[in-house]
């Protein structure tokens, strides 16, 4: 559940920077034969409202419909006594508070002559309930999916999103340098978390290997548990709307550090020089071979495409695609180093179609 | 006790209500917003992407989830059931049910089901079994409700850390900060929260806006710590600086509701029955128009896995109180005197009534306003 700052700033945020995004989507809908789209939000699927609207739904859900012209129509299960608030935060487009927001908005529809196709954003995912609500409503209606033109209009990074980016990013690694000297799981998570929070993080989710020698997958754990002498945290943090994840390897033995410092000035380095039109796979194995006594075990890169904040594009385990279609890249490494388990993530500034 | 016997009970609870609807094969969908159904049903806490479940009537349960990382941390955090990670989860399930011949098979939450499995409702024989599960949501096992009073715990410390937290000149997000921090330390995982800060202009709670703390203030939050996957929650409010006459005087007014709604609590009446009990008072005092939606969503609402389970405590929800149930009674609304302002415990319902696990006491808290 969202918790974090959630306030909108025109600075951070300008009304222009969206509804230029509206316009891409409205002119992908144009070349699609798309008469309107309907794209569907709540806490974990904000992704494609948040980017037009800069709005995300602290609780409950909430449909966006995009016609070929105008401001966008925001309906939600949200009470009519948040109503004033969803307006502070959500500057663009009209608010309807319902508990049928599919029914509402299909009803509008229904009212607009020469309306033949309605796209759904992923439209095999979309909630049943919503979908008869809105097939009700349109009984004449052909309702398809609208994936493909939202994906042609996110391909673009713009510049209040690199950042909103940057700002989650920087969020993220300065939580993570307030854990290296606990000795206590719940002590080290509850600290990430609290700065993370402390530095305005919209949501916050940390997890931890909290003994990498005896397991290195990731997991929620809180509460006063023993660190072992290598662990890893990982921060996924969302700024405004905008999602990143840190990770970052810390040990208690000196030569332990070295050997991580040593590693995370490599990674740095790779994320720094992806390029977007060549493989990942190749890049990321190349980069490996340059750093003595390092053994790839996997790697993810992603992105945000959909409502998804944060999607895979591309990992180890396939597929090994290029990043020429997202916007912003954040990618995962684990390597072993002379035995050493050792993972980080985070933000790659070169990836991405700029404006 | 630990949440892997919890699991254990919840899941022998399931397959004998599946036996009992005749359900061969049960699909449950959750993602984090609403996680309940799949966590009653794989002990999974759901954070990112969606989940889907399928258990089979010999209790076989396969968990797909679209995330990677969601993959590596069931595959660690749960026990006793298969996980597969699925980027096409959707087609994978189609999949089988399609494969399933002439099961039964039933599905929940209907509501959120993905359209691509519920287009298929006629041709693969789908039933909805949301009403089968909510009904198992709704009235806990002891093993439910142990872990709901642990939780309880967590709810009546964090309020401290909270109060604590309140000073003038602090921002709302860094209360909200203090809290999430002290939580994650002492073993809560998730954890619902609200918060409102000024004076009449504030008409309800959200998340944190920036706001920050002058004197003279209200400052309300409800707090709903997650304990072995159940919430539990307090609703409080503090004044920053003494509080006035008017402030002190309104308070009461949900005090005495919310004493109100507790009193009747006992199996055998419903859920209306709190509501108008707690909504008396209000108009006996002449507030009657702000116990509506205008000013108020509900005045409790049940607690477990979702926080904002059922039944809702509203005058017209007629769902029948049952004993093993848990909720929250709070008359939380606006007071055109003072402003917003909440007050709510957190209850399970006995054969004799309410027993109330929060213990933070009933005030109008106040903080220091220098």
């Amino acid at each position: 559940m969202r918790r974090g700052l959630m306030a909108w700033d025109a600075d951070e945020i300008p009304i222009a920077a969206l509804r230029q995004r509206v316009e891409r989507l409205q002119i992908a809908m144009v070349q699609a034969n798309q008469d309107a789209m309907i794209l569907y939000t709540n806490f974990v699927r904000s992704g494609a409202v948040s980017y037009l609207t800069a709005f995300s739904p602290y609780w409950a859900d909430g449909l966006l419909l995009v016609s070929q012209q105008g401001d966008p129509v925001f309906a939600t299960t949200l009470s009519k006594r948040v109503g004033s608030w969803i307006q502070s935060v959500k500057p663009i487009g009209e608010l309807i508070n319902t508990p049928t927001p599919a029914k509402a908005l299909g009803e509008r529809l229904a009212t607009q002559a020469k309306m033949r196709r309605v796209a759904v954003l992923e439209l095999d995912h979309f909630p049943s309930g919503l979908y008869g609500e809105l097939a009700a409503a349109l009984p004449d209606v052909e309702i398809i999916d609208g994936s493909e033109s939202f994906a042609a209009a996110r391909s673009t990074v713009d510049t209040v999103e690199r950042r909103l980016l940057e700002k989650a990013d920087a969020i993220a690694k300065n939580a993570l340098e307030h854990s290296p000297e606990f000795t206590d799981v719940g002590a080290a998570v509850g600290a990430v978390e609290m700065h993370a929070r402390l530095h305005g993080a919209e949501e916050v989710y940390v997890a931890i290997a909290s003994d990498l020698d005896a397991d290195r997958r990731f997991i929620r754990l809180s509460g006063p548990r023993p660190l072992g002498r290598r662990f890893a945290i990982r921060a996924t943090v969302a700024y405004k709307g905008s999602w990143v994840r840190q990770t970052r390897t810390y040990a208690s033995n000196n030569n332990d550090r070295t050997a991580i410092a040593r590693a995370d000035t490599w990674f740095e380095a790779l994320l720094q020089g992806l390029d977007a039109s060549r493989s990942l796979y190749e890049q990321i194995g190349a980069a490996v071979a340059t750093l003595p006594d390092a053994q790839l075990v996997s790697w993810i890169a992603e992105a945000s495409l959909g409502t998804n904040p944060l999607s895979v594009i591309a990992s180890s385990g396939g597929p090994h695609e290029t990043a020429r279609r997202v916007s912003a890249l954040t990618l995962t490494v684990g390597l072993t180093i002379g035995g050493m388990p050792w993972w980080s993530a985070g933000l790659s500034p070169s990836m991405g179609v700029r404006e | 006790m630990s949440s892997a016997v919890i699991a254990t009970a919840r899941r022998n609870r399931l397959l004998q209500s599946m036996a009992e609807a005749d359900v061969d094969l049960l699909v449950v969908y959750g993602n984090a917003w609403q996680g309940d159904y799949l966590r009653y049903a794989t002990d999974y806490g759901i954070l990112e992407g969606e989940g889907l479940a399928l258990i089979r009537c010999d209790g076989n349960t396969t968990l797909f989830l679209d995330s990677p990382l969601e993959t590596e941390r069931a595959a660690v955090e749960t026990s006793g059931i298969e996980i597969v990670y699925a980027p096409a989860m959707l087609k994978e399930v189609e999949s089988i049910l399609e494969r399933s011949g002439n099961s039964h098979i039933g599905t929940a939450p209907k509501r959120l089901m993905p359209q691509r499995l519920a287009a298929r409702t006629k041709d693969l024989g789908l039933t909805d079994s949301t009403t089968m599960i909510d009904r198992l949501l709704m009235k806990k096992l002891d093993c439910e409700i142990a872990a709901m009073r642990a939780a309880a715990h967590m709810a009546d410390d964090g309020y401290q850390v909270f109060r604590n937290a309140a000073r003038v000149g602090r921002v709302d997000y860094e209360l909200v900060a203090e809290v999430e921090g002290f939580f994650r330390a002492h073993g809560v995982d998730d954890n619902f929260m609200i918060i409102g800060v000024g004076g009449k202009e504030v008409r309800g709670m959200a998340p944190p806006m920036g706001k920050r703390l002058k004197p003279g203030d209200l400052v309300t939050t409800e707090l709903t710590p997650c304990v072995n996957g159940y919430y539990l929650q307090i609703c409080r409010t503090l004044v920053v600086g003494e509080p006035s006459p008017a402030q002190h005087t309104a308070f009461s007014i949900y005090r005495d509701a919310l004493e109100a709604g507790l009193a009747v609590v006992k199996p055998g009446i419903t859920a209306a029955d709190i509501a108008r009990a707690e909504n008396e008072i209000f108009r006996r005092h002449g507030l009657g128009d702000y116990v509506t939606d205008a000013y108020t969503r509900v005045r409790g609402h049940g607690l477990g896995l979702f926080v904002d389970t059922k039944p809702h405590i509203l005058e017209d929800v007629t769902t029948p109180i049952e004993s093993g149930m848990t909720m929250i009674v709070h008359p939380n609304t606006y007071h055109r005197d003072v402003g917003y302002m909440v007050l709510g415990d957190a209850l399970i319902v006995t054969a004799t009534g309410a027993d109330v696990l929060t213990r933070t006491p009933r005030e109008l808290f106040s903080v220091p306003a220098n």
